[in-house]
């Protein structure tokens, strides 16, 4: 269960540098402003609070079973 | 409210006040409840990050070019997401081997080597004063910008007030007196400094709330919210190109400074000394890896507001947006936002400057000082009494040189620079170390040669494209360097390197920088030899998993020490509690007893040596060991033979624990079949009782009716007519016991011999009922028939399948009563298959029997009063009929009666199941 999470966390930091660089940020390079605000500056902030959440949620998982050590405890937690 | 006085007064009135929260933290720790020891604290000490470059210098990059300045943030996000396969590793390495700086860690990895533990603190210090003293010219600034209120004027290039001057020095010197107050009470081996934690804890709460108090006001005071702010500057253009970035040139700068603000956040020397140093519960990391990149998204949320807030107020640009935080609170009078906004940027500035000068001079003095004394013979350092004075004194005296050096540049050469320039060179000279740490976690084969050019070379390769240029700008050398190259050569232009053009400044440094610092670092790595103890290192580096929670690893000591001597290093160093403490913890757990012990082996002296690198770093500490240690540094054999089995025996356990849990798991099937087996045995012998008194009942009649015949001959005709028919039929039913028991037991042992072909379903109905009729007949039972024409065809066996109908009638007939006896028969489709069923308007299964009713020789009502019906097998067998065609029976409640069904498959698609 603890290599899954950590897979899944090179999964999260793939995602993390594709959303915080060119090109995909450069879709939302546009001096528009969305909901009030520039389009860039939402984007960004949206997508940095994103990943802030996953990487919490996931070091949480992770460190229930890291330094708990029941393992079995955090398994079904993660099915759960 | 602002008068001088009073502005000078709150500056130290708040630098007191970090000097009380320090006192007060160390108090705690000492009286064994430490303030520090939860994720939050720590969380907010990482923040350490975030300085007066942050606080001021994002909102001038943010005025000048845009959203680029959020890289410098989301820089260290990535990092932080990736902390399980950076952070972490080297947090558990470090906790193994008691480093205590970032040189530490180098040079520990490649050998311990002296060497490089002073080039990684040359380049830090190099590096790192330039990012001190940004942060003196910007509390000097603030200080100056303040002083002036209420006029909005920008400092001139000199130094103006001389308060300032007098002010700036001031605060570095009582950040030195700090650092050591507090950064040096004691030689901890574990270099924990809990009330330089808390103070910097304390004063990312304060630079956190003061940013926000500005970003709020603007946002909301001077203007209605994000959408009128936003709204009023896109109506002019050029600050509505700040809302994006412009493609053709940012991109590539875009890319750089975020790889190079994640190098930083790992490399700063400061951040690896709050981070992974003072770091007290390794599970605390887990936290901070989402608090800390959230702490970055608050601050930097008001970022672009401010800045754009800023332009819109001061459209004739004569005020500089690094100031605009605390110029904005000014030019609305707002005295009380902007002194809190400059104590803010205070606190950012002081933070960086404590934890900068405890860790710089922890490598000063562990990394280049003390093996430099310990190795000067006529010192004859190793013959002197404690030295634990010394080697404080020494941190003492390098917390002191640096904050003076810090000063020094900001009076000579900070004046001339913007915040953010000054900010990234300190970035590209950390980001040097990047390679040797990284590679040196993961490969193995990384040698001592290569990380030392490549360290050198990337140093050298960034003096010359950041550090010279910035003099030549800052008029200490000729601007012709820059412009025409050294001696006019213009290949050598040191922000057009061989002709490199189209990039900014730092991308080109960073680019030329890592070319030569990884290359050479991969390609002398090569080609050079790895001593003994540095493959000892690297193993344990990489292999850092393997080797956590045990210590003393690097046992490289052969033959022995004697305690005395070992002792007395110790306490030269550590002091007598300390030293004391170790011994007998280890003697417990070695089972030795110190009193009686003289010499001790190699793995004592290797938790002696680890005890001291905690204290003066690994460098010295092997200098120091070897001088007590009698007998050689083990072979590299010996030693990698150590690792080997240290890793086989941890190998062997790991297998031994995995054997015992299949065992545990084979043990439990056994138990499981055991069980079953019993189930089975006790099933057996009840169907041996059951069977033998079915039979037994038969036969006692057949046999007490032939032995009153044979006795009595006298007996009249019709009476015996009467006893054979009941010796008859007594045998019939005898008979068809053992056949059904035949059936059965062939069914149950799968060799029974099956005709399958298709089956006209309704004819094999019909069939049954002509069989029953006559019995139906003679109990007049009305017969209720429901059979469509169409039925499909049946896969199944002709015979068996009326056997099944005729054991369902005949309970049917037997058991259905009252004055108007009825048995109802109907088929259908259902889905796929054909669903057939039988009902009576009998009595029906009484509850709770319903599961038990198919077993063998169960049968309902109490055997012992009431004379059994049937066979108690006639249920059963249709069970093993109907599911060998791949359909099923059951049992439905109906309203007075039984109703038993059961289906059968279409023939498209039956599948032969065996």
């Amino acid at each position: 269960m603890t290599k899954k999470i950590i897979e899944r966390y090179g999964a999260l930091v793939i995602l993390a540098a594709l959303l915080f660089n060119p090109p995909i940020m450069s879709i939302f390079n546009s001096t528009d402003l969305i909901l009030g605000v520039p389009m860039l500056f939402l984007y960004l902030f949206v997508a940095w609070a994103l990943i802030i959440g996953l990487n919490a949620y996931l070091a949480k998982k992770l460190s229930a079973e890291q330094f708990s050590g029941s393992e079995r405890e955090a398994d079904s937690d993660a099915d759960g | 409210m602002l008068s001088a006085w009073f502005v000078i007064l709150a500056s130290f009135g708040y630098i007191g006040l970090l000097f009380a929260i320090a006192y007060y933290g160390d108090k705690r720790a000492d009286a064994g409840r430490g303030i520090i020891n939860n994720p939050y604290i720590y969380s907010l000490s990482i923040a350490v990050y975030a300085t007066s470059w942050t606080f001021y210098g994002s909102v001038g990059r943010a005025a000048a070019d845009g959203l680029i300045f959020i890289t410098i943030y989301l820089g260290p996000t990535l990092m932080f997401v990736a902390w399980w396969f950076l952070l972490q590793k080297i947090l558990r390495i470090c906790k193994t081997n008691g480093i205590t700086s970032i040189a530490d860690f180098i040079a520990s990895r490649y050998g311990k080597s002296t060497a490089i533990g002073s080039l990684v603190t040359l380049i830090a210090v190099v590096g790192i004063t330039p990012y001190i003293s940004l942060q003196l010219k910007a509390l000097s600034t603030s200080l100056t910008v303040l002083l002036e209120y209420p006029e909005i004027v920008m400092p001139s290039a000199e130094i103006g007030l001389p308060v300032v001057s007098v002010t700036a020095f001031i605060v570095a010197m009582a950040m030195a007196v700090f650092a050591i107050l507090f950064g040096t009470r004691h030689l901890d081996p574990s270099e924990h400094h809990e009330g330089v934690v808390a103070a910097i804890a304390f004063e990312s709460i304060v630079k956190l709330i003061a940013f926000v108090a500005v970003g709020l006001f603007v946002t909301f005071g001077l203007y209605d919210g994000f959408g009128d702010l936003f709204m009023k500057a896109a109506a002019k253009p050029e600050l509505q190109k700040l809302f994006a970035i412009s493609p053709s040139s940012d991109y590539a700068q875009w890319v750089t400074l975020t790889i190079l603000s994640m190098a930083a956040i790992l490399c700063l020397p400061r951040q690896f000394h709050i981070t992974i140093v003072e770091n007290v519960g390794t599970d605390h990391l887990s936290k901070a890896v989402w608090m800390f990149p959230l702490y970055l998204l608050l601050i930097n949320i008001f970022v672009l507001p401010i800045a754009v807030g800023g332009l819109l107020q001061f459209p004739a640009g004569n005020v500089d947006p690094d100031t605009f935080v605390l110029t904005l609170p000014m030019s609305t009078k707002n005295e009380g936002l902007a002194l809190l906004a400059y104590i803010g940027g205070l606190s950012a500035a002081t933070g960086m400057a404590i934890i900068s000068a405890i860790a710089l001079s922890t490598m000063i003095c562990n990394e280049v000082l003390m093996p430099a004394l310990l190795r000067m013979d006529s010192l004859r350092l190793n013959e002197r009494g404690d030295l634990t004075t010394l080697v404080l004194n020494l941190r003492r005296f390098s917390s002191v040189f640096v904050m003076l050096l810090s000063y020094g540049y900001f009076v000579f050469i900070g004046e001339s620079y913007t915040l953010v320039t000054i900010g990234l060179l300190s970035f590209a000279a950390a980001a040097q170390f990047a390679p040797a740490i990284i590679g040196g976690i993961f490969w193995k084969g990384a040698t001592a040669h290569g990380a030392f050019v490549g360290l050198g070379l990337g140093f050298i390769v960034w003096i010359y494209t950041l550090l010279l240029p910035s003099f030549a700008l800052s008029g200490w050398m000729p601007q012709s360097f820059i412009a025409e190259g050294p001696f006019g050569i213009e290949l050598l232009k040191p922000y057009e390197f061989l002709g490199l053009t189209g990039m900014d400044n730092i991308s080109h440094s960073l680019f030329w920088s890592m070319v030569v610092n990884i290359g050479s670092y991969i390609w002398v790595s090569v080609y050079t030899e790895q001593s003994a103890i540095e493959r000892i290192q690297a193993a344990l580096f990489v292999d850092a998993e393997k080797f956590s929670g045990t210590t003393g690893r690097s046992n490289l000591w052969q033959g022995s020490a004697a305690v005395d001597d070992l002792r007395d290093l110790l306490y030269r160093f550590v002091g007598s509690y300390r030293t004391e403490q170790a011994f007998k913890d280890h003697a417990r757990i070695r089972g030795l007893d110190l009193d009686v012990l003289m010499a001790v082996d190699a793995e004592f002296v290797a938790v002696a040596e680890r005890l001291l690198a905690g204290a003066i770093g690994s460098a010295s500490a092997r200098v120091l060991v070897a001088s007590v240690v009698k007998g050689d540094i083990v072979s590299l054999d010996e030693v990698l033979q150590i690792l080997d089995e240290t890793s086989e025996v941890i190998e062997y356990s790991h297998r031994l624990e995995q054997k015992s849990n299949e065992l545990e798991i084979a043990s439990d099937n056994l138990r499981k079949a055991n069980e079953q087996l019993q189930e089975l045995d006790r099933l057996k012998d009840d169907f041996l009782s059951t069977i033998s008194h079915e039979l037994r009942t038969p036969l006692t009649s057949i046999r007490s009716f032939g032995e009153i015949l044979f006795d009595k001959p006298e007996i009249d005709l019709s009476q015996r007519k009467q006893f054979l028919s009941v010796i008859i039929s007594e045998s019939e039913r005898l008979t068809r016991l053992i056949n059904q028991i035949l059936d059965l037991a062939k069914m149950e042992a799968g060799s029974m011999d099956w005709e399958m072909s298709e089956v006209d379903a309704r004819e094999a109905i019909e069939e049954a009922l002509v069989a029953m009729s006559s019995l139906m007949a003679d109990k007049s039972i009305a017969l209720d028939l429901k059979l469509p024409d169409n039925l499909p065809h049946v896969f199944a066996d002709r015979d068996r399948l009326i056997q099944v109908i005729v054991n369902l009638l005949s309970n049917a007939v037997k058991f259905c009563g009252g004055p108007e006896p009825v048995v109802r028969i109907a088929a259908e489709i259902d889905g796929d298959t054909v669903l057939v069923r039988v009902a009576d308007n009998g009595p029906g299964v009484p509850d709770g029997v319903e599961d038990i009713i198919f077993e063998k020789f169960q049968q309902v009502g109490n055997p012992l009063t009431s004379k059994p019906r049937g066979t108690g097998l006639g249920l059963p067998i249709s069970r093993q009929i109907v599911e060998h065609f791949g359909g099923k029976i059951w049992f439905e409640k109906a309203d007075g009666g039984a109703d038993f069904r059961f289906t059968l498959p279409f023939t498209r698609n039956f599948q032969i199941a065996e």
